[in-house]
Order: C-alpha cells, then sequence, then structure tokens
C-alpha cells in the first residue's frame, strides 16, 4: 500500500473528487480528514472510507476561514497524531460572463478556490514542516491553463493554484515538504451533475477529448495519491495534467485542414 | 496480481541509467521487457540478471528496420507490445555556434527521429492488432528551459514533448497513451560529471528539493503513465527534478524582503 499509517487531509472531502481521494487515500492505508463546508456528505465520504477499513474524522469547515483551517489542523492531529499531506479540492463554481461577473462572485470563488488553498495550505504545512516531510496537492483544471470562458473566477482561482503549488514546492521543498498539481479535464461529479445530465452536452463533452471520453473521480485520486505517495519523492512543484489529453487539443478544433487534399481522418481506422 | 502482469514493454536505451532502473522495476513488478540498446554487453549482462522476464536485443534507434525488429522480437518473445519506453539518448555538447552538422545530426537522430520511428512501429503494431497502449518519452528539464551549450540537446527534449504530446493526440481514439517525463539532474552514466562532489552539490542545491535525482525518481514516474493508475492521463509532460524548472527566482540576488 501506498499511504500506510498516513494521514491525510482533504478539503472538499465530501463529494466529488475530493471523495474519490478520501476513498482510494484510505485504500492505500490512510488515515483520513475530510474537511467540508457540508457535514452530511462529508459523513457518507466516511462511511465510504470505513468500508475500505480506514479511519475517517469530519470536520466540517469554511476553508475561507483561517480560524477553520487552524481547526482543521487541530481535529486532524488530535485524532490521528500529524499530518502526512493535504489535498485541496474545495471549490465553488459561479459562472458568468466577464462583463457581468458580480464582485461578490468573484471573492467567493477566488476565496475559497485560492485563499482557501492557501490557508489549509498553510496550517497543514506548519505541521508538515516542522517534521520536515510532507505533500502538498492541490487540484488545479484544464482551466486552471486554458482560459475557461463564462465560468467566472474559476479559471483565475485554477491558475492561481498551479502558481502556488510551484511557490509551495519551491519554498517548501528544501524543507522535506513537496508541493504539486493536479489539472483534471473534465470530470462528471456533483458539482456538474446537472450539466452533464443533458446527453446533448454529455457526448460534446466527451467528443472534444482526444481520447473520447470524459474522466472520472476515481482518475484523479489515482494521481492525487501517486502525488502524495514516496513514489513521487522528486516530484515537486510540477503540474500533473489527468485530462485525457484535452488541455493540448486546440489545433483540433481548426476547421478546413484540407492538407492539399490529401485526406486524412486519424479517428477512423 | 501485480501491476503490469501481462504486459510488455520495449524500451530503448534500456541497458544503462534510467532506462535499466525502467527495465528491473517493470519487471519485478509482473511485466515482460524487451531491453534495446547499442551496448551489448551492459544490455545482454542486464537481461540475464533479470532473467526469463527479459530479453535484450541489439538495435539502432535511428533505422526504421530496426525498430520494426524490436516489435517483432517482443510479439515473438512475449506475445504482445503494451507499452514502449524511449530513453535512448546521445549527448554532444557544444556552443551553437561551432556546432558541426555532424553532431547536431546525431542528437536529433538518436534522440527525436529515433523515438518517432520506435513509438511509429508499435502504435501501428497496436493498432493494427486492435490493443490499447502506453508510451512515455523521455524528454528533460532541458526540454523545458535553453539548456546551454548542450548542442542539439534541449531542441531535441523540447521537441520530444510536442511529439509525446502530438502523437498523444492522434492515438488517442486508437486507445494509446503518450506522455513525456522531464527529469532534472538526475546521476547515470551519462552525466558522470556528477561523480565530481563539486558539482553534485552545487547542483543539489539548485534544486528545491535539495538534492540531484536518482534513476528510480523517474522510473517511478514512467512505470505511474505506464500503469493504468494513469488511463486519462495523455499528451502532457511530467516533470520529475525536484522543483527545479519552476526555481528560477530562486537566483535573484538581493531580495531583502525585510
Amino acid at each position: 500500500m501506498m499511504l500506510t499509517k498516513k494521514t491525510i487531509v482533504v478539503t472538499g472531502g465530501a463529494s466529488g473528487i475530493g471523495r474519490a481521494t478520501c476513498v482510494l487515500a484510505a485504500k492505500e492505508g490512510a488515515n483520513v480528514a475530510i474537511a467540508d463546508i457540508n457535514p452530511d456528505m462529508a459523513e457518507e465520504t466516511k462511511a465510504l472510507v470505513e468500508v475500505q477499513g480506514g479511519k475517517a474524522v469530519v470536520i466540517e469547515m469554511d476553508t475561507s476561514k483561517a480560524a477553520d483551517a487552524t481547526r482543521m489542523v487541530q481535529e486532524t492531529v488530535a485524532a490521528f497524531g500529524t499530518i502526512d499531506g493535504i489535498v485541496c479540492s474545495a471549490i465553488k463554481l459561479k459562472p458568468a460572463k466577464l462583463e457581468e461577473l458580480a464582485e461578490e462572485d468573484w471573492d467567493m470563488v477566488i476565496d475559497i478556490g485560492l485563499k482557501g488553498y492557501f490557508l489549509c495550505a498553510q496550517a497543514a504545512g506548519k505541521v508538515m514542516l516542522e517534521k520536515g516531510a510532507g505533500s502538498v496537492v492541490f487540484i488545479s483544471s484544464v482551466g486552471g491553463v486554458q482560459a475557461y470562458n463564462g465560468a467566472g473566477a474559476y479559471s483565475i482561482a485554477k491558475a492561481g493554484a498551479i502558481m502556488l503549488g510551484n511557490l509551495v514546492g519551491v519554498e517548501w521543498g528544501g524543507r522535506g515538504v513537496r508541493g504539486n498539481t493536479v489539472a483534471p479535464g473534465q470530470i462528471p461529479t456533483p458539482m456538474t451533475a446537472a450539466m452533464f445530465a443533458d446527453p446533448e452536452i454529455a457526448a460534446g463533452r466527451a467528443a472534444v477529448v482526444p481520447m473520447g471520453r470524459v474522466g472520472e473521480a476515481e482518475e484523479i485520486a489515482e494521481a492525487c495519491v501517486w502525488l502524495l505517495s514516496d513514489r513521487s519523492s522528486y516530484v515537486n512543484a510540477a503540474c500533473l495534467q489527468v485530462d485525457g489529453g484535452q488541455a493540448e487539443s486546440k489545433m483540433m478544433h481548426t476547421p478546413g485542414r484540407n492538407w492539399g487534399g490529401k485526406k486524412m481522418n486519424y479517428k477512423a481506422s | 496480481m501485480a501491476r503490469f502482469d501481462g504486459k510488455v514493454l520495449v524500451i530503448t536505451g534500456g541497458a544503462r541509467g534510467i532506462g535499466e532502473t525502467t527495465s528491473e522495476m517493470f519487471a519485478n513488478q509482473g511485466g515482460s521487457v524487451i531491453i534495446c540498446d547499442t551496448n551489448v554487453e551492459l544490455g545482454q549482462a542486464l537481461a540475464d540478471k533479470i532473467g526469463t522476464q527479459a530479453r535484450f536485443l541489439e538495435m539502432d534507434t535511428t533505422d526504421p528496420a530496426s525498430c520494426q525488429e524490436a516489435v517483432d522480437f517482443a510479439v515473438a518473445e512475449f506475445g504482445s507490445v503494451d507499452c514502449v519506453v524511449n530513453s535512448a539518448i546521445r549527448m554532444a555538447p557544444g556552443l551553437l555556434k561551432d556546432l558541426s552538422l555532424e553532431d547536431w545530426n546525431t542528437v536529433i537522430n538518436v534522440g527525436l527521429t529515433g523515438t518517432f520511428l520506435m513509438c511509429q512501429a508499435a502504435a501501428n503494431w497496436m493498432i493494427d492488432n486492435n490493443k490499447p497502449g502506453a508510451m512515455v518519452n523521455l524528454s528533460s528539464i532541458g526540454g523545458v528551459a535553453p539548456y546551454g551549450m548542450s548542442g542539439a540537446y534541449s531542441t531535441v527534449k523540447g521537441a520530444l514533448i510536442m511529439l509525446s504530446k502530438h502523437m498523444g493526440i492522434e492515438w488517442a481514439p486508437k486507445g494509446i497513451r503518450v506522455n513525456a517525463v522531464m527529469p532534472g539532474h538526475t546521476e547515470t552514466p551519462l552525466t558522470s560529471y556528477l561523480q565530481d562532489p563539486e558539482i553534485k552539490k552545487g547542483r543539489s542545491e539548485v534544486t528545491p528539493l535539495q538534492r540531484v535525482g536518482q534513476p528510480v525518481d523517474i522510473a517511478n514516474g514512467i512505470l505511474f503513465l505506464l500503469s493504468d493508475e494513469a488511463d486519462y492521463v495523455t499528451s502532457t509532460g511530467l516533470l520529475i527534478d525536484g522543483g527545479l524548472a519552476a526555481s528560477v527566482m530562486n537566483h535573484l540576488p538581493g531580495r531583502k524582503w525585510d
């Protein structure tokens, strides 16, 4: 097992990628602190962790509040004695056109998705720096490397998360605490369930991915667990794209590629 | 069940350094490996050491017939080609001003053209046989930051990232994933200068993690990308450099923030 006896904190652990990460981390031997604003769903994650034979605590919190981040660390340490890694995945999505984006919506997404990453990483980082070992993983997005039009402040928060991950790696790497980012592509989760419920959207979103499908939360969890584990002990200040090739697919959408009349279709056999 | 049970890896530059460690770990985790290298002595010794799950093939990545032979040999010996790793490279350092065409061509041919030919031969077998696959190509920190005085090395390593992405995009509909890894300073026979304690110390200190990498660090990343754990990862590059690529601003002097 990759995370035997390690204690991992997952913000946004109540659902989606966060939940999948909690479950896989437990399967790999970790104790898990499930930090989320939604305690009921966090309790469901806890039950799923316990099915794996793992131990979990639920910490009801708002990641954008420094006092909550401090309490998150205190409660984790009280339950399990230490912290070996943190995955920050808590986010809220507030779509809007830029010209109409309200200040409060900008603030909310940045507060949770960027400031919240900082506060939680900082609080957990202090524990890990003291013992000279640990791993910080931020969930970014394909929207952090490609501008996600109509998504309000989401792309900005996600791009910021990549740089924050690099900064953690550069500042703390020499003291044993690695910092990295995972940039998922389109992953159906409770946050995006309403959108993917439309079969036309689901089919269209699968079609624009080079691999021809959207991803699963468990596939992102695999990357998170790997980055938490010692198998990635020289991976630091890096961003791992887990997106089926989507971030690199820009030129697939160039129409009229005639190539001088040479007919080609790489999707056909 | 082991991670690579029933899987067959063809690896170029498999006899030494990162390739050697990757070959051994792939076999240790249940797979079979065709060790391709120009160095017969080391390649055969490694295959003997690994045992029944390994074969050595003397090959030249720059020759399409040799790449095809590697595929045919893997199929004949182990029945399949599921994974490909390209780590073969030559170094021919020099100032661009003085770099000979011969040195330029050597590095481009082995590192870039060789990777294209090997991947193309394997992909054709996978597509013809309706088999999914995973490929990993060895780029470098020198592929994301120009490595002065390395001759054509940085250009090849940069191009390998794009080639990996390009193959990933074109072969994704066939179920073939292609990615690159970008190691930082790594202690291998190719980087024998790291045996100089002063160089090793200096290179460790410029790396945020405060150490140079070992082949196992890089092999761990390669194996992750080859495994089913990474089955939604394609057309990307994974830095395994201890934070080196992100650390340019560490070198700014005179930062009196307080």
